[in-house]
């Protein structure tokens, strides 16, 4: 049974005309899955499993919020993997709340579910 | 194997009067230790961290004082690779690159204990064994074109969720006019029309009729509060998942994608060895290694129309410690070494499993035949050969009982040889559920 994980108010500075990328990095063994980028504007974008994207530059991000849904599957047994964990990042630093500084990896055990779907609301504002 | 506390409890319904022992597992068993230890404990530890392993050694093996102890009817098994994350995608857990990898991945320890290890004169004594197992598995074409087919076809249904999620989550957060439930609905439903006849290959109007009915059950949702939409989204994708899932078969795909990758298509080759100390005065400074035990099982397992069924190769090399023997079960008939050899059929189908096995024993030993001149003692080699074939059929009645039938004959028993005869009848309890590979 699918669930759903909800990060909001999460925020990464960026200037105008720095290049910004999403990562994806599992972290617990056996996870595969689809990351859609949704960024204010028609540019959106699919990671596969794990890996980086860029999004767009900095000014083009200021204007909305961009959304993340991230569906991680883990088919393993759970005798073997018993946790999903994945850790997402902007420009190679991990992802962090607006009013809160430590980072949020997403992790969740899998008696909960094994299909986790991970909604991450991003604000980019200005240096 | 499945976690968790399994109590096996044997009843017995034989041609004769008399109860007879379990059967020996031909095949490389899941806990080595236990398998030659001869020993079914009631609970099965299995940590998952070098933590809980220490605690784990360290609550049953030492007592209050600090001095050691063997514990009573104490099992325990660990694979030390899945103790820690190795950030392992699906795709490199399927196809390892090396032997090597595969080996640190497959690799399990089991320890197993008991003091009740009963000498023929029914005295007890401590008994503890170690045993190790790894796997092999060899994929082919079949089965990598079968999980391709799976992870494609679940790969589209995600990236159509996941946009549509993505969708509805730039609406609420990019729309502050939505502040309502009822505004929420109206301004969503043109994406929510989209998604359904993408997802469920809808005409227009059956789109509509679904979404309209899916409407109708929205009383439900909490009212929109813009300080928690986490808990709106919840319940709005809970409700739509419920009505979709009805219909498409997504869930379904998953969970067959999750058994194929228990029991994948193509050769397996299990190795597991074990042994064990036996301490006679129960005193750890005096003690035998009575027996070894080595198995090797290759299983193929055959893909497509006939994916039920598995054939088996078994070979167990059995090695015994003859003065032990003597010493402590003197009318008992044992060799210095047995190798069992054999093929076996297996499969499941729904509830039912069975299984067909013959396997050849060749055994050998030394007999002692006095001494020459110089007092040397002169042994002659005695050689035997035993054949044991064995039908099983199981039925599971729910998740936690099933009940295995076993007809046949078996090898001659170390004790009481011409009691070959096999009918017997298992009930097997779970806790956790018991599963046709744990009930082998």
């Amino acid at each position: 049974m699918i669930r759903d994980y909800f990060y909001f108010n999460l925020m990464s500075v960026v200037d105008d005309d720095e290049d910004v990328d999403f990562k994806v990095e599992f972290i617990s063994n056996g996870n595969t899955g689809k990351t859609s980028i949704n960024v204010p504007g028609p540019n959106d974008s699919i990671i596969h499993d794990q890996g980086v994207k860029f999004i767009g530059k900095g000014r083009d991000l200021r204007n909305g919020t961009t959304v993340v849904v991230s569906r991680i599957r883990n088919p393993l047994p759970i005798e073997e993997e018993d946790t999903i964990k994945v850790y997402f990042y902007i420009n190679n630093h991990l992802l962090a709340q607006a009013d809160n500084p430590d980072v949020i990896p997403h992790s969740n055990h899998k008696s909960e579910t094994d299909v986790s779907d991970i909604h991450l609301f991003i604000k980019f504002p200005a240096i | 194997m499945k976690r968790g506390i399994i109590i096996i409890v044997t009843l017995i319904l034989s041609s004769k009067l008399h109860a007879q022992e379990k059967l020996d597992p031909i095949s490389a068993p899941t806990s080595p230790a236990s398998a030659v230890l001869g020993v079914q404990p009631s609970t099965v530890l299995t940590p998952k961290s070098y933590r809980a392993l220490e605690t784990a050694l360290y609550s049953n093996f030492i007592k209050e004082g600090g001095s050691a102890i063997i514990p009573n009817d104490f099992s325990l098994e660990f694979t030390p690779y899945w103790f820690e994350d190795h950030s392992l995608p699906l795709e490199e857990y399927l196809y390892p690159k090396n032997a090597w990898d595969q080996i640190t991945r497959t690799s399990s320890f089991s320890i197993a204990s008991t003091q009740n290890f009963l000498f023929e004169d029914k005295s007890s004594t401590n008994g503890l064994a170690f045993g190790y197992r790894t796997r092999f598995y060899l994929s082919n074409k079949k089965d990598r074109d079968k999980i391709s087919n799976y992870r494609s076809t679940l790969g589209r249904i995600d990236i159509t969720d996941i946009n549509f999620k993505g969708e509805i989550g730039q609406l609420l957060a990019g729309d502050v006019t939505i502040i309502t439930k009822q505004s929420f609905l109206d301004k969503s439903r043109s994406v929510l029309l989209l998604y359904v006849q993408e997802k469920l290959k809808f005409d227009i109007d059956k789109t509509k009729e679904f979404v309209k009915n899916l409407y109708d059950k929205t009383g439900s949702l909490p009212e929109l509060d813009r300080a928690n939409i986490g808990l709106f989204l919840q319940g709005y994708f809970e409700l739509i998942n419920a009505d979709v899932s009805n219909i498409d078969d997504s869930e379904l795909i998953y969970e067959e994608f999750k058994e194929y990758i228990k029991q994948r298509q193509g050769l397996t080759v299990d190795l597991a060895y074990g042994t064990f100390l036996n301490f006679p005065t129960n005193n750890f400074k005096y003690s035998f290694v009575p027996r070894q035990s080595l198995w090797i099982t290759p299983v193929y397992r055959f893909g497509n129309e006939i994916s039920w069924l598995r054939a088996l190769i078994v070979f167990r090399y059995e090695w015994s410690d003859l003065k032990y023997y003597k010493r402590y079960f003197p009318s008992s008939k044992v060799y210095k070494s047995n190798i069992d050899y054999g093929i076996a059929f297996n499969g499941d189908y729904k509830s039912f499993y069975w299984q067909l096995e013959a396997v050849g024993r060749r055994s050998n030993t030394e007999v002692s035949i006095g001494t020459d001149a110089n007092g040397i003692d002169l042994f002659s080699k005695d050689k035997s050969s035993d054949f044991q074939y064995i039908g099983k059929l199981g039925y599971r009645i729910n998740d936690n009982i099933a009940l295995t039938y076993s007809l046949g004959n078996q090898f001659k028993p170390e004790f009481d040889p011409e009691s070959t005869l096999v009918a017997l009848l298992t009930l097997n309890f779970g806790f956790g559920g018991p599963t046709m590979d744990n009930l082998k």
